[in-house]
Parts: structure tokens; sequence; C-alpha cells
């Protein structure tokens, strides 16, 4: 297990290295001039050309390629061109918001998605299961952003229940994330829902019922921890879209968190700002999918053997 | 002609199984009508999308602006509807985008393996540790704004889970007998992947896209609400969103009206696709 868990930790090393490669040459096709940007119009050459080579500008792609991951490695991710500001503090002091607002929102998904499908499965065809999945249908077309305003709209200005925007009290963060996390719980509803409906009808459960189990007991810990595996992908599938639903519900609530910067560095084509911005988030994305795939194992041990004879058979296929 | 009779029943089955699915039928005569919409947009807007009346600011829905009127007087009603066609055409083309230079991927991958399926698959593992919207974000900061460019970002971020898809049906389809005996009559590679392969690989393809444009018009309307996407004044429902933010507190139906029309169009697409799964593969349905 331990080996398992420190192999997937070792492969999350040349994948980081690959989204930064990814991200870096993506990001260095930005057209238009940062050092005319930055100094005005007015700005002459000399300091045009002393401000490229400041920020590395004047150096040749694979240079400054080589620069940035030495720059990682000391966790500096280079200064803003707009302010000047180093953005790995920024960063540190910004993702913070994010982390929480994600985590919140994660936590409102699966407590709200899981028993939502099991209510469905258990009461499959009554009314109960046709409103749960008219409700999943209508929330997986909703864009999350537009609950969080319509939320607003009314606990906040109509009912003056909770603050409109801000990030002081836990108060704040309530709408944001009941909004995004009831938004994402419906994938997580339909697959709990069907993942319950393939186990319900197996053999252990007919038995389980037939020794006298409380029919609590035989739905969760009979069906639903069974079924628990593709209702796991789901959530590991959310994850991208909910680490993009809490960028906008910063934006949103004015959250100081990665979104807003972000979403600033590009309207200032802050290239080091959304360099810096995207690779975080994606190690922050890479980190979740190993949580994700080390619960894998503990919720369904078959997972683990599973896991460890395909990474085996992957080596052998390699050798020959 | 025998052959040509078969093909023809077999899509005779899947469109029969289609149409007796109630909720499909209805996500399929939704699709129609906003395509109509979009194609006729000009013919039914009330008034020019871009037409400001400063007389009839913020007007309530009802009167002569049947859906009220926006901060500078614009007809909510006619942005709407050229909204349609903006959305509707960035989320069928990036889709389609997306399905090509995925499907091609996996393709290559699936049908040549070993290193070359290696390189790619680990490229995609690579390509998909970026959140798609983060991706979508990150490369419209590079192409610019403007519909192509949105097409564009959106149809290459959105490609991996094609990518991996075709992968796996053509590994499934690549043993084949039919293929062998394509093989054996010295078929050229290209041949055997445009005429063999792809005709029996495309039925998942085409359920994932036409799912797929549901979710292309949500990060449209995403891209377009942090300010990304199409630039004003064209009516992009999401930037329609943004805009009516700020007025919300009075003019709430600024922000509502745009999106129920999201949410209208993106139900449609869902639950057509969801039918065409069920009636493709029977077995897959949940």
């Amino acid at each position: 297990m331990a080996k398992y868990i420190l192999k997937r930790i070792l492969w999350m090393i040349p994948i980081i290295i690959g989204v930064i490669f990814l991200v870096f040459t993506l990001m260095y096709f930005t057209p238009g001039d940062p050092a005319r940007n930055a100094l005005g119009m007015t700005a002459t050459e000399e300091a045009i050309e002393a401000w490229n080579a400041e920020h590395g500008l004047d150096q040749g792609f694979w240079v400054r390629l080589f620069n940035y991951y030495k720059g990682i490695l000391h966790f500096d991710f280079g200064t803003s061109y707009t302010n000047g500001v180093s953005i790995a503090g920024e960063i540190l002091s910004r993702f913070p918001y994010t982390i929480l607002v994600g985590m919140l929102t994660l936590v409102i998904a699966v407590a709200v998605g899981i028993p939502t499908g099991v209510l469905a499965a258990t009461h499959q065809n009554t009314w109960i299961d046709n409103l749960c999945m008219a409700g999943t249908m209508f929330f997986t077309a909703m864009p999350g952003f537009w609950f969080c305003l319509v939320m607003v709209m009314f606990f906040s200005l109509r009912l003056g229940w909770t603050p409109v925007s801000g990030y002081e009290t836990w108060r704040h963060y309530i709408i944001p994330c009941v909004a995004m996390g009831v938004g994402s719980s419906a994938g997580i509803a339909r697959q709990t829902r069907s993942s319950m409906l393939e186990v319900i009808r197996q053999d252990y459960v007919t038995t389980a019922r037939a020794k006298g189990q409380k029919e609590r007991n035989i739905t969760y810990n009979h069906c639903l921890r069974n079924g628990m595996i593709p209702i796991l992908t789901v959530i590991g599938g959310f994850l991208a879209f909910l680490i993009s639903g809490s960028l906008v519900s910063e934006q949103i609530f004015s959250i100081p968190g990665m979104g807003v910067y972000m979403f600033k560095g590009i309207q200032q084509k802050d290239v080091p700002v959304v360099l810096g911005c995207t690779v975080v988030i994606a190690i922050y994305f890479c980190v979740i999918m190993l949580v994700t795939d080390i619960v894998y194992t503990i919720v369904d041990p078959r997972m683990k053997t599973a896991m460890i004879s395909i990474s085996k058979k992957v080596r052998k296929d390699g050798k020959k | 002609m025998k052959r040509q009779n078969r093909k023809k029943s077999q899509a005779a089955i899947v469109m029969k199984r289609l149409f007796r699915n109630k909720t499909a039928v209805i996500g399929m005569a939704v699709i129609i009508i906003l395509l109509l919409i979009a194609i006729f947009a000009e013919q039914l807007m009330p008034y020019d999308y871009a037409f400001q009346d400063y007389y009839a600011l913020f007007q309530p829905p009802g009167g002569d602006y049947l859906l009220g009127t926006d901060h500078l007087g614009r007809d909510l009603l006619s942005r709407l509807i050229y909204g349609c066609r903006i959305s509707l055409v960035i989320g069928l083309f990036s889709v389609i985008l997306s399905a090509l230079i995925g499907g091609a991927l996996g393709c290559v991958a699936g049908y040549y393996g070993g290193m070359t399926d290696n390189l790619i698959m680990r490229f995609l593992d690579v390509y998909q540790s970026v959140p798609a919207f983060v991706l979508a974000l990150a490369m419209s900061s590079v192409f610019g704004y403007g519909v192509p460019m949105t097409i564009l970002a959106l149809g290459i971020s959105g490609m991996s889970g094609y990518a991996r898809m075709m992968r796996g049906s053509i590994m499934t389809i690549k043993g084949a007998e039919y293929i062998e005996a394509a093989r054996a009559v010295k078929g050229n590679d290209l041949h055997i992947i445009l005429k063999h392969i792809i005709p029996n690989a495309i039925s998942p393809m085409i359920v994932n896209m036409s799912m797929g444009v549901g979710n292309a018009i949500l990060m449209v309307s995403m891209l377009g609400f942090v300010g990304m996407g199409v630039p004003a004044p064209t009516p992009e429902w999401g930037a329609m969103l943004a805009a009516g933010r700020n007025y919300m507190r009075d003019s709430g139906y600024l922000v509502v009206i745009p999106g129920i029309a999201i949410v209208i169009t993106v139900m449609a697409f869902n639950l057509f696709g969801d039918g065409l799964r069920d009636a493709l593969d029977p077995k897959l349905k949940d």
C-alpha cells in the first residue's frame, strides 16, 4: 500500500514538469509587447531593452523555460509585469481562500449528492425518484455562477440573511459554497443512483435482507459501499469542474482567491501571473486526484490489488 | 443492394428507439427550435441587438419591450435571440473541433499502439492535469477575443476526453476479423482507419459530442461571465449575465432571464444526448 502511494506520488513529478512545459509553451505565444504595455507609449528604446533584460525576455525560449523551472524549485514564479510584486507571495496569500471555497463546495456536493442518489434509488420509479432525477437534470444544465447570483438575489438582497459579498466571516461563505456545491451535486447524485440500482438486486443484498438486517444498514453498508467506485470516479471528474467553478464564484463574491487574481492577470495581459496561477491550479488538481486515487483503495480494497497488478503489468509491457 | 438495406434498417431501428423516448424527443424539438432561432435571428429580433433606447432604460418585462431592457436601453429579447446564435455556433463548432483533434490523436494512439500510444497517452495525462476551463482561459488569453478564437480555445482545451474515448473504442475494434481481412488484402493504414475503423467507432463519439455541446455552451457562458470570449456589444449570454449582475438589486430579470435561456439550451442538448446514447446502445441505459 505504502509502495503504491509512493509510486503514485513519484509519478506526479513528471506530470507536473510536463504541465509546466505545456502551459509555458502556450503562454510563450501570447501576442503583444509587455514592455510597451508596462512602460507606456512614450518609453525610449533603451528603457524597453532594459525592462526586457530585467524580466529575462531578451533570452531564447529554452533559456527562459529552464530559468522558469529553476525558479519554481525555489518557489519563485517571477514578478508581475504590471506592478512588479512577487507572484509567489501573492499566490501564497490567496491560495488558502481558493482551497477553502473548493473544499467546502466539495463537502456540500458530496453531502447533498450521495443521499439524493440513494433516496432516488431506494424509491425507484416513484414520484420521489422522478423528482430527484428532474432536479439533477436541471442542476447539470445550470451554470453554477448563475445559481450563485439567483441565491444572492433571494437570500441576500430580498431576505437579507447573508452578506452579499466579502470574506471576513463564515456567513460570507454560505452562499458561494452552497450554490456551487448543490449545483455540482447533480452528477454525483445521478451516478449514485445508477450504481445503487446495479447492486441493489445482487444476491448478497437479498441475503442480508433475509437474515433480518436493518434496511438502513443494507442500504449504506451493503449497497452503497459496493457501488462506491464509479461514484468516486464521477467525483474525481467533477473536481476539475469544481475548481473552475470556485474560481468564478470567488469573482462573484469578491473573495480574494486565485480566481480574481488570474482574471485580472488575463485582462492586463500579465503573462507571468496567468502562467503562475495556471501552474499552481494544475498542481492543486494533481494532488486532489492523487487523494481520490488513495481514497479508492481505502473504500474498496479490491481496487488496491487491481491497481498494483495494473502497475506491474504496465512495467512488464514496457520491458517488452 | 442487400448491404444497403441492412444499413438502412439499422439506422431506422435507432431512430425508432430515439423517437419512442419522450424526453429525447422534447430535447430534439427544443434543439430544432433553437437552431431555427439562431438561423433566422435577424428576422426574429424585434429590435437591433445594439440599439440603445435612452428613454427606456431598465424597462421591466412586458410592455413595448417584451422581456424588458437593460442598463443601456437595449431590448433583452433581441439580445437573447442573437445570443442564441453565438452560443450555438461556438458550442457546436468547438465540439466538432475537439472531436476532430481528439479523434485523430485517439486513432493514431489506438491503431499504432506501442511507443506512439505511450507517448500520446502520457501527453494526455499532462493535458488533463489542467482543468479544461483553466486551460480554455489561458488559451483565450493567448488567442484573444472573438467567436473564432473562442471556438479555437474551447475546441483545443476540450479534446482530451475524445482522444481517450476514440483510443478505447479503436483498441476493441482493432482485433476484429474484418480489420484483419482488410490488412490481408494489403489495405494501407489510412484506408483501414478511414473506411473500416472510424465508421465502427463513431457511435460513442457522436453520443459524447451531443452531450459535449451542452457542456461547451456552459463553458462559453463562464468565459463570457469573467470577461473573456466574445467582446461587447455582441450579446453573449454569459456576458449579459455579468452586465446584469450590477443591477440585480432592482432589475433581477436581467440576471434571471439569460440564465433560463442557458439552462433550457444546455438541458435540451443533455436530454437529446441521453436519448441518443440509450437508442444507440440499450445496454448502457442507466
